[in-house]
Parts: C-alpha cells; sequence; structure tokens
C-alpha cells in the first residue's frame, strides 16, 4: 500500500472549497446567460420591436467602478501580504462597490423612465432581472468585504486566507458583469 | 503539515450539544430525524393520493373528517394536485436528500475516513438550519390561502405561473427549493473539500470504502446542478412576483413573449443529475454492505468506483430524455436516446460487481444485507424498465403514465428508501450505542419489500395499459374502469407496506433507549469508524488513524488471528 501524502494546508483547503462554491455560482450565472441565449436566437430581431438599444453610458461607468473596485482590492491584498497593510485601497474598494451599486441604480431609473418596464416583455425582463440578480451578489460581496474588515486591525491574527477568498469572489462578481456588459448591452 | 481539528471538550449545554451542534455525528442525527418527520409527512400524503385513486369519492379514513371536514372527509380535487405535488417534493427534497446526504453524508464522510470532524464545522451547522426553514416555508405554503403549490413535482409553467396556479403557496415553493438549494450546496462544498483534503494519512481515493465514493460523486453533482435549478426557481418568482415574461407565452405574455419549455430544460438539466444525486450514496452504500456480509472483498471494487463516476459524467448530458413529447427536433431526441442507453454500459458493469461480490460468498443475512439485496433487485427492476423510457418510439406511449411512476418509484424511492433502511440498522449501533432488534427488522423488511413491489409493480402494469398519472378521478374515463380492481391492490399494498414502517419506527425508538448495548464492532467489519467504540465519542478518533489496507479485506486466507476481516489500520496479511 502505498503512502499517501495528504499534506493539505489550510489555504489549499479553503481555496478548494471557495473553489466549489464559484462552480456553483458559475452554474447559476450560466442558466441565466442559457436562458438569454435562447430568447435572443430565436427573435427575429433584438432588441424586439418598439425597444431601442440601452445607451451603453450608464453600463460602460458600471464597468469601470467594478473593475478598478477589484484592482484596488488586489491591491489591498499585495500590501497586506507585504505586511504593509494600507486602509486606503481597501475602503477605496468599498466606494468603488457603493458606485457600482447606484450605477445600477440609475440604469434601472432610467429603464423605467424610457419605458423598459420589467413587464415589458422578455427584453425587459431580461435586463432588469439580471441586474437584480448580479446587484443582489454584488450586496453579498460587499458583506463578504466587511467581513474583512478584522484586518485593518493591528493585531497578529492572519487574515490572508479570509481576504484571497473574498478577492476571488469579488473577482468573480467583476468577470460576470462584464460578461453580462458584453452580452446583454454591448452587443 | 497537514492539519488534524483538535480533541475540543464535550459541549456541556444542551443547546451546544444538541441544537446548535458543530459536531458532524450530531449534525448527521439532526437530518436523520428531520428527514424521517418528513418521510412520516409524505407518506401519509401517498397515502392519501392512493386512496383516492382506488376508492374515489369515499371519506379518508381517520384523519378525512380532520383534515377536509368541507368535503366530508373525501380529498377534493384541488387537494389531490397539491398532494402529489407536496408528496414528490417532500419525498425528493425534504426526505431523501436529509437522510442519505444530509445525515449519512455527515455522519459516515469523517469516520470513514479517519477524520475528527467535516472540513468546515460551522458550514455544516448552518447547512442544517437553513434546509430548516426551507422546511419551514414549504409547510408554511399549506397554510396559504389557495394552499400549497399544485403544479407537480417538476412545476411545469403553465401550470406553475400565475395562471396555472394563484396565491402565495407557489411562490413559497419555489422560495423554498431555493433556500434548500443553498443549503445542499454548503453542504456539498463541505464534503467534497473533506473526502479531498481530510483523508487519514495512506488512504489513497481507491481506498476509500464505496459509501464515501458515492457521497463524493454526489456533492459534487449537487454542487454543480442545483444552482441550475436554482436559477430556474428565481426567474420562476420573477414571474410570479415581479411580472416578468420568462416562462409566459400566448395570452398570458401581454408583451413579447416567453417560453414555458424553457423551464423544462432548465428543470431538467439540474433533474437528471438529481436522480443520480439521490441513488449514488445508496449504490456506495450497497456496494460496501454487500462485500461486508458476504465476507468477501468486493468484486472489482476500483471498477465499481470508476464506474460510478462515469455514470455522474454521463448523467449530465441525457436530460433530453425526459423532454422526447416536447416537440424536440428528433435529430436531438436519437442523441438523448444513444447517449442514454450508453448509461446503460457503467450501470452493468456495477451491478455485475455486485453480483460478483455475493457470488459464492458465506453470506450472513442480516438486516443491511437484506436490505442491500433488496435494492439489487429492486434497481435491477428500475434499471431495466428505463430502458422503455429512455426509447423514443416507447417512450410516446407510455410517457406520463403510470409506467413512469412506477418507474421512477423504484429507481428513485424504493432502491433509495431500502438503501436507507440498510444504511439505519448498520450504522445504529455507532450511532446510539445499541443495537436494532434483529426480529422486528426482518419482519419491517418482509413488510416493505412484499409492499413496495406490489405498489410499484402494479402501477407499472396501469400504466403499461394506459393509465394517466396526475388524473383525480382516472375512472371517469371508459377504458380506465376496468383498472379498479388493480389500483385497489396498490393501494392495499400500499397501506400494508404504512403499517410496516410502524415496525422501523418503534423498532428505531425502543432500540434507541432500551436497545442490547453493541460492542465495538458488532458486524465485524474493517472500515475506519468500527475502530474506535460505540457510540463514538465526540472526538472520533483519539489519535488520527494510518491506512494501510483497502475497506473490503475478508476472507484473507492468510489471516491467522481468528478473525475473517481486517482493520484498515492493520498491514495486509501475505503469505
Amino acid at each position: 500500500m502505498k503512502e499517501a501524502t495528504l499534506g493539505y494546508t489550510d489555504r489549499d483547503r479553503a481555496s478548494l472549497a471557495m473553489t466549489v462554491a464559484l462552480v456553483s455560482f458559475a452554474m447559476l450565472f450560466a442558466s441565466l446567460f442559457l436562458t438569454y441565449a435562447v430568447y435572443r436566437v430565436r427573435s427575429a430581431m433584438w432588441p424586439p420591436m418598439g425597444f431601442d438599444k440601452i445607451p451603453l453610458t450608464l453600463p460602460s461607468i458600471s464597468s469601470a467602478f467594478i473593475l478598478l473596485s477589484s484592482f484596488s482590492f488586489i491591491r489591498f491584498q499585495r500590501r497586506y501580504e507585504k505586511k504593509a497593510t494600507n486602509k486606503t485601497y481597501y475602503y477605496l474598494t468599498l466606494i468603488l462597490a457603493l458606485g457600482f451599486l447606484f450605477t445600477q441604480n440609475q440604469l434601472w431609473n432610467y429603464l423605467n423612465e424610457t419605458g423598459v418596464f420589467v413587464e415589458s416583455g422578455t427584453f425587459a425582463s431580461i435586463l432588469h432581472s439580471f441586474t437584480w440578480i448580479h446587484a443582489g451578489h454584488v450586496v453579498l460581496g460587499m458583506l463578504a468585504l466587511i467581513f474583512c474588515l478584522p484586518a485593518l486591525r493591528k493585531n497578529k491574527k492572519d487574515y490572508s486566507i479570509r481576504i484571497s477568498n473574498v478577492g476571488k469572489f469579488w473577482h468573480f462578481l467583476g468577470i460576470i458583469w462584464i460578461f453580462m456588459y458584453i452580452g446583454i448591452f454591448l452587443f | 503539515m497537514t492539519y488534524v481539528h483538535p480533541i475540543h471538550d464535550a459541549p456541556k449545554t444542551f443547546l451546544s450539544k444538541y441544537i446548535i451542534s458543530f459536531d458532524h455525528k450530531v449534525i448527521g442525527k439532526q437530518f436523520l430525524w428531520y428527514g424521517i418527520f418528513f418521510l412520516g409527512i409524505g407518506g401519509m400524503m401517498a397515502l392519501m393520493i392512493r386512496w383516492t385513486l382506488a376508492y374515489p369519492g369515499e371519506a379518508f379514513p381517520v384523519l378525512g373528517n380532520l383534515l377536509f371536514p368541507h368535503t366530508n372527509g373525501v380529498v377534493p380535487p384541488d387537494t389531490y394536485a397539491m398532494l402529489f405535488t407536496l408528496h414528490g417534493t417532500i419525498m425528493i427534497f425534504y426526505a431523501i436528500t436529509p437522510i442519505l446526504i444530509g445525515a449519512f453524508g455527515n455522519y459516515c464522510i469523517p469516520l470513514m475516513i479517519g477524520a475528527r470532524d467535516m472540513a468546515f464545522p460551522m458550514l455544516n451547522m448552518l447547512s442544517f438550519w437553513i434546509n430548516f426553514v426551507a422546511g419551514g416555508l414549504l409547510l408554511a405554503s399549506l397554510f396559504t390561502p389557495y394552499g400549497g403549490a399544485a403544479g407537480g413535482w417538476t412545476s411545469y409553467p403553465t401550470l406553475s405561473t400565475l395562471i396555472g396556479s394563484p396565491g402565495v403557496g407557489q411562490t413559497l415553493w419555489c422560495l423554498s427549493i431555493f433556500v434548500l438549494g443553498a443549503s445542499s450546496t454548503m453542504g456539498a462544498i463541505n464534503y467534497v473539500t473533506t473526502v479531498i483534503s481530510f483523508r487519514a494519512p495512506g488512504m489513497g481515493y481507491f481506498d476509500m470504502p464505496l459509501t464515501v465514493w458515492g457521497l463524493w460523486l454526489t456533492a459534487i453533482l449537487n454542487a454543480i446542478f442545483l444552482p441550475v435549478l436554482g436559477a430556474g426557481c428565481m426567474l420562476l418568482v420573477f414571474d410570479r412576483v415581479f411580472g416578468t415574461h420568462f416562462f409566459l407565452a400566448g395570452a398570458a405574455a401581454t408583451q413579447g413573449t416567453g417560453d414555458p419549455v424553457l423551464f423544462q430544460h432548465v428543470f431538467w438539466i439540474f433533474g437528471h443529475p438529481e436522480v443520480y444525486i439521490l441513488i449514488l450514496p445508496a449504490w456506495g452504500m450497497v456496494s460496501d454492505f454487500l462485500s461486508f456480509f458476504s465476507r468477501k472483498p468486493a468484486f472489482g471494487a476500483k471498477s465499481t468506483a470508476l464506474a460510478m463516476t462515469t455514470i455522474t459524467i454521463l448523467s449530465t448530458v441525457v436530460y433530453g430524455h425526459h423532454m422526447f413529447t416536447t416537440q424536440m427536433s428528433p435529430l436531438l431526441t436519437q442523441t438523448f436516446m444513444t447517449l442514454t442507453m450508453t448509461i446503460s454500459i457503467p450501470s452493468a458493469i456495477f451491478f455485475a460487481n455486485w453480483l460478483g461480490t455475493i457470488w459464492r460468498g458465506s453470506i450472513r443475512f442480516d438486516s443491511p444485507m437484506l436490505f442491500s439485496l433488496g435494492v439489487v433487485f429492486v434497481f435491477g427492476l428500475g434499471g431495466l424498465t428505463g430502458l422503455y423510457l429512455g426509447t423514443v418510439s416507447t417512450d410516446l406511449y407510455l410517457h406520463d403514465t403510470y409506467f413512469v411512476v412506477g418507474h421512477f418509484h423504484y429507481t428513485m424511492a424504493a432502491s433509495v428508501l431500502l438503501g436507507g433502511f440498510a444504511a439505519t440498522y448498520f450504522w445504529f449501533p455507532k450511532m446510539f450505542g445499541r443495537l436494532m432488534n434483529e426480529t422486528l427488522a426482518k419482519i419491517h423488511f418482509w413488510g416493505t419489500m412484499v409492499g413496495l413491489n406490489g405498489i410499484f409493480f402494479g402501477m407499472m402494469v396501469l400504466g403499461y395499459a394506459g393509465m394517466h398519472r396526475r388524473l383525480y378521478n382516472p375512472f371517469v374515463y371508459e377504458f380506465m374502469q376496468k383498472m379498479i380492481p388493480l389500483n385497489t391492490f396498490v393501494t392495499i399494498s400500499a397501506l400494508v407496506m404504512g403499517v410496516f414502517q410502524l415496525v422501523f419506527v418503534y423498532n428505531f425508538i425502543h432500540s434507541m433507549l432500551k436497545g442490547e448495548k453493541a460492542s465495538d464492532n458488532p458486524w465485524e467489519v474493517g472500515t475506519l469508524e468500527w475502530t474506535i467504540p460505540s457510540p463514538a465519542p465526540h472526538y472520533n478518533f483519539k489519535e488520527i488513524p494510518v491506512v494501510k489496507c483497502g475497506p473490503h479485506e475478508f476472507g484473507n486466507p492468510n489471516l491467522n488471528n481468528g478473525r475473517d476481516f481486517q482493520y484498515q489500520t492493520e498491514e495486509l496479511v501475505k503469505a
């Protein structure tokens, strides 16, 4: 019987669990994209008769916010791992995340003002509900970011595993948004 | 470097010991009680459905007048739809899943791989309590103005849209499934991580008992496919609550048009793997029990594990066979048919391995073995009848008949139920430190086996004769009136089976309190959980064991210590 070496560290375990969790989240969004693909491919024209393409301004600002917040979090994480904790990048991440939610809210307002209500057929349904579901996950992600708050204190406990996992979730949400931006708004 | 859980002090207060416990064994027992509770409710619903089919228009005995006073005890048609919907939902999501995956998954995985607990004990605790919330939501739906969900357990639109089922019941159903999905995904994350990273030193993947293999593959499928159903349920909730148009079509869609069939796709992309999610743990357990009680190494254990893995992978690409009658392109139906037939190859491999295991073994007919042999029989029947449903030409006739109902009850209900009972009888001594009564267990087995085959074989005959499922009173159609006697037979079988479950409940509770004290290893089996005292102490293993041989080392002719088996912690005896 060969000796299996099972040198799994806490970090391995955490990243393994996070990978499984992200696969689950990815499948959730993949199902949404499948729904979108089915409607899009089968309709004669897109956007359907009576609707205009959504101007790219607000979605682009959203994309900028969420991408910048991801970069800001990466900076925070790098500094934390070098023991040079900088609060600025942490709070910047949170503020940019709030900025993202604000812009999304503006997008919903815009849609409602221009008559693209949630009840107005599949095109509007997709625009509204997909951004809702994503925004809901962003709120979850922000709670996870706040969960990293203890890392700002000067104490000996190491929070690098927690920070790296929260980071993965946060970047994942950014990537999903970029997919939505390209798939639903750009094309 | 390997991290092991340190030994904690035993929890002292009632709350930390039995309610908010982080101990995988307590969480396993919580899931077991929870599952058995829902099994009772789901079973009662089944009896009401059966009563209505055998004696249409007659009052349901005892409970009828209590539950349906305005119809003098007769199950009303709308309640009938609610009953078959919630029977399916409860049995699949709130009985089988908690018992097989929640209870035995939690209880067995750490014990069988030599760990002190799951990788994330707190996530485990949350998984149970979130599941509890989901169960609460489902039961609450029964008390809403229009009653619970009534669109079938598959909840196809348009049955499940606001037009098909108005009221809050269906919305609560969707929410409860969503919450349950979150709970199961949390469990799955835990199981996958635990199996990969907490195996005792020396334990390779093929040294794991097949039970752990089954539970592990189940967890992987759960993590991948439950979110798909979650997405479907979420969109359905949006349709119902916010007025989106995902699954609305025709006159129901005021602007633009959605697609009701899309929900079926999303549902079955999840739904077909779900079938394997339910059966894989039972397969794993039965593969182990057959070897344990035949006192022989499991025949082709490695190929059994690989066959289960192959089925896991194939199960993700065959879902279309549930939808042959939705006007799919013939090219697609034939593709799905071929892929479905491919599953018979790995299934035949592990089935042959099961038979190879018991072939010329010195079989001990203890209750877990009886139930395992029962699984071999009923799963054989269930699997073979699946071929007729997987074939397009026969499915067009059999679709939505009682043949389907009989088939999926043989595979999902009968096999999983018998597997669950086998597991309960087998691990009961380790769970509670006492043995269950063997005589009562055997009475329970034969009663269940006879009743169950009467029910489900009867259903298949009915379906073959053309009886449609989900009809309140099929006998308004002339050609089905001749089927009343057979329906009565099925119902009497169901009542018989129901009565024999009381034997189990009595045996379970009586043995837990007053049963014969169990030794550490009453079944003489070598896997890791039997190397520790019964009931298992809260820290499981005083020292993390080092694994030196496989889980099925029986009848080695070189053994000379008076035993016919080896513990996994012992070096394999060679000549």
